[in-house]
């Protein structure tokens, strides 16, 4: 049977990709002292599976590597080998070798075979110092053939399998005479039938299954590979399988590097066999992982994206409807204006559960950085503990992806200039450890993203002598806030010395770039010798938000409810001229500055007077301002089109959207437009 | 003939075709593949705070196009929007952009070789822009660089290498 595996490929490094991201959580945050079972065999599944795989698809380089670990890890979880710190660092280390050699076939990128031997190497070494050292031990090592081909299997065993299948059997298309095969191939194996059910002639369906088998099967295979040939036909309660007395093991020994075999096989084999009882968390642990993935598909994200699109234009078309409805007469047309209702309704709902196909949680990005806050403090000298917060927090996916190149600057840089030695730190009565915290919470239509740690804090005069010497203009009366902007500039660094952790000065502004090209903001605090904040605000998705249209002049624009706290109409006397150009409203106790929409746009022919215009009060990131807008048209659903695909970004606003009438309108962004108003 | 073999011809001193369009007095003509489509000139949304020449933004079945008017641009005299003013939608450095012109004329197919270099003189557009100069029934077309016109800094379509420090604080 010749069958082209290559198309299958990419499902196997999507899920590798999956089980080692698995393992590597679970060894962060595994205690050595104390592994949770469930835990370790969590991980020996996702090696089997991804050696299972390599094997499947031809991959032998990386069966090596993943079975050697695979070794290991099975005397550790069967606890023949207690689990030190320095295994959970080998593991570690096999890990990433097995992600390049994964890369390495999925990009052709380049693979180190000597990393790969050296890991291989000490995996083995850890496994046959535990056979050597543990043979005094009641609880013995793994037995190994000299071969070397199943070093985990220690000797034959028989057991005796029942299978009574469910009488829809063929109907399922399944067909017993290939999994006897298989069996036979595993060992002496012997099958009888029996019929389970008596049933008359009379009304006997011949498509229904009434009878059950009984087979025998002496293999030096673990019970878990046959359990692998029921996998797709047999459920848990259909099989069982139980082993017989177990025959004397033919040939004893420890993996090559052993010189010598273990003495004092025979009695100790019993306990290293697989019993049912032993392997069952195991089994029924991975019954459910496979429910789990029969719940979900893999979609190609272009999919997804076509999915979108096209949601917004039927938002739009929905939104083009209503519109040509309203110059109907509603008495007459009440049909129309109902059926129009129901369907405006059914958009939105439609839109929101296709814009969640796209939402993912943010863990998504901070699940990296345990591993690498591990491995730097290791590097650095520094002890550093990783909080995360609000992990499951959702954002749109492509926002998700984005993100993870600042938060790794951010935390690096934390990590690097924020915290300090434990020595520094204890001289500046604080624990010799510091904490860094990730956090993640859903403020409004905006997602905040906060890296915070309770390091030594931002340097004020270091920055600004540094952007002096940049040639920045400084000065020292500048404002906290501002000396923090300094260090967005590029080539901007502090660090006395370049380490190949952060240093090189490309870091912030790459950051807030990227932030900026999301359509986020990035928000700097710092208390010297108390630590500092970075805050990361992003809007939740990129494709469609909740507006009010608004009208100045003969200009259409969209304001972003979530901005909005209030619209009133303001009398004469809770205005006050403030200078020659400025104007506040008194709100209930509060003076709030007025920006002109007209004039910030220089719009021609906007309402001058705001008695006769409209307020909206907006939040610009914590800060209230007043808008004076023309008229307030309606609350709509736009769909974010980007100008900056033909054009380029337009200052104030965060894109443009279609309106009912196929106008573009541009949706303001509250905050970026307080700037442009000061800067006027 | 597909596209390639349209540029393999051109490269032997085949010949190419360029749409002719008309600014104030004078022909101009570029290469017909940067073509889009032709249309009429529809009521735009301003845009704030940018040259004169930006007319807007509009909506071309879903995609947001901006919309350059080069009599403005080439200071002409006589700016009308009517319903003769048409607009080239382009397709050039991967953006889509409009730009409104007096007329369009004609698509013509010039022979390589007869594409003489274009002398210094005072044309609207400036020289820089200028690849050669043909001639169709006895009359002088001037020949743009269109990709390069519209990437000019002067245009401001792309934006400048963003290194403000007044970010949003």
């Amino acid at each position: 049977m010749n069958i082209d595996l290559s198309q299958f490929y990419q499902v196997f490094f999507d899920e590798s990709a999956e089980h080692l991201a698995e393992m590597e959580r679970i060894f962060l945050a595994i205690d050595p002292a104390n592994p949770d079972d469930e835990e370790l065999n969590a991980v020996f599944r996702a090696a089997h599976s991804i050696k299972g795989g390599a094997g499947t698809f031809g991959f032998p380089d990386m069966t090596v590597v993943t079975h050697t670990l695979e070794t290991l890890l099975d005397k550790v979880r069967h606890h023949e080998l207690a689990l030190t710190s320095e295994m959970v660092d080998v593991f570690l280390q096999a890990g990433d070798a097995i992600t390049m050699q994964l890369a390495g076939h999925r990009d052709g990128s380049a693979v180190d075979q000597q990393l790969i031997e050296k890991v291989c190497e000490r995996l083995s070494a850890i496994s046959a110092g535990s056979a050597a050292s543990s043979a005094a031990q009641p609880v013995q090592a793994a037995a190994h053939p000299p071969s070397g081909q199943h070093p985990e299997v220690a000797s034959i065993s028989t057991y005796r399998i029942v299978f009574t299948p469910p009488s829809d059997l063929y109907n399922r298309m399944v067909r017993m005479e290939p999994i006897f095969e298989e069996l036979s191939t595993m060992g002496d194996f012997a099958v009888t039938g029996r019929i389970e059910a008596q049933q008359e002639l009379d009304g006997y369906d011949p498509t229904r299954c009434l009878m059950g088998w009984e087979m025998t099967l002496s293999t030096e295979r673990p019970l878990e590979e046959i359990r692998e040939v029921f996998m797709f036909v047999a459920d848990e309660e259909e099989l069982g399988i139980e082993k017989l007395v177990p025959t004397v093991p033919d040939v004893a020994a420890t993996a090559p590097q052993t010189p010598e075999p273990p003495p004092g096989n025979g009695t100790i084999m019993g306990r290293r066999l697989y019993d049912k009882n032993e392997t069952a968390p195991g089994a029924y642990g991975r019954r459910t992982g496979e429910t789990a993935e029969a719940s979900s598909i893999r979609v190609g994200v272009a999919k997804v994206d076509q999915l979108i699109n096209q949601m917004g234009e039927l938002v739009i078309t929905q939104a083009m409807l209503t519109q040509s409805a309203h110059q109907l007469d509603p008495v007459q047309h009440e049909n129309l204006h109902r059926a129009l209702s129901l369907l405006e309704r059914n958009t939105r709902d439609l839109q929101e559960s296709v814009m969640s196909i796209r939402m993912m949680p943010i863990n998504f990005i901070f699940s990296r950085f345990p591993r690498l806050v591990h491995d730097l403090a290791d590097k650095l000298g520094k002890q550093v503990e990783l909080k995360l917060v609000g992990e499951t927090t959702e954002l749109d996916k492509g926002l998700v992806e984005k993100l993870a190149d600042p938060l790794t600057h951010l935390v690096r840089n934390s990590l690097d200039h924020g915290i300090e030695s434990p020595e520094t730190r204890r001289a500046a009565g604080k624990s010799p450890g510091g904490t860094i915290t990730l956090k993640a919470a859903q403020q409004g239509g905006r997602v905040v993203v906060e890296v915070s740690d309770d390091g030594a804090g931002l340097n004020r005069e270091r920055i600004l002598a540094k952007a002096a010497q940049n040639g920045l203009p400084v000065s020292d009366s500048m404002s906290d806030e501002e000396v923090w902007q300094l260090i967005f500039a590029p080539g901007f660094s502090t660090a006395d010395q370049v380490t190949d952790v952060s240093g090189r000065g490309v870091g912030m502004d790459v950051v807030l770039r990227n932030v900026n090209a999301m359509g986020g903001r990035v928000t700097v605090f710092s208390t010297q010798g108390l630590g500092s904040r970075v805050l990361i605000s992003l809007p939740l998705t990129l494709a469609i938000l909740d507006g009010l249209s608004v009208r100045v002049g003969s200009e259409t624009f969209i304001v972003p409810l979530n901005s909005i706290i209030e619209s009133l109409q303001p009398l004469s006397s809770d205005l006050n001229e403030v200078g020659r150009k400025n104007t506040t409203v008194h709100v209930r106790g509060e003076y709030i500055p007025l920006m002109r929409l007209g004039e910030i746009f220089s719009i021609a022919g906007a309402v001058q007077r705001p008695e006769e215009a409209v307020i909206m009060l907006i939040d610009a990131e914590g800060e209230r301002m007043a808008l004076l807008v023309d008229e307030l048209l309606g609350q709509h659903q736009v769909v974010i089109k980007s100008v900056e695909t033909n054009y380029r970004k337009v200052d104030g606003t965060a894109g443009a959207t279609i309106l009912g009438d196929g106008q573009v309108a541009l949706i303001l962004d509250a905050v970026d437009m307080v700037r442009l108003w000061r800067t006027q | 003939m597909s596209i390639d073999e349209q540029v393999i011809m051109t490269a032997e001193g085949g010949t190419q075709e360029y749409l002719t369009f008309t600014l104030g007095n004078e022909e101009y003509a570029m290469d017909i593949l940067k073509v889009q489509e032709i249309r009429g000139y529809d009521s735009v949304t301003h845009i704030a705070n940018a040259p004169d020449f930006m007319k807007g933004v509009i909506n071309l079945r879903g995609v947001i196009v901006p919309i350059i008017d080069m009599r403005i641009k080439f200071g002409l005299d006589k700016v009308i929007y009517d319903e003769f003013t048409v607009v080239i939608i382009i397709n050039v450095l991967g953006r889509v952009i409009g730009m409104v012109v007096d007329g369009v004329s004609d698509v013509v197919t010039l022979p390589t070789g007869q594409i003489k270099s274009a002398p210094e003189f005072g044309s609207s557009i400036n020289a820089e822009y200028i690849t050669g100069i043909g001639t169709v029934n006895e009359q002088m077309l001037i020949l743009t660089d269109i990709e390069r016109l519209i990437g000019s800094a002067d245009m401001q379509l792309v934006a400048a290498a963003d290194n403000r420090l007044d970010i949003a604080a």
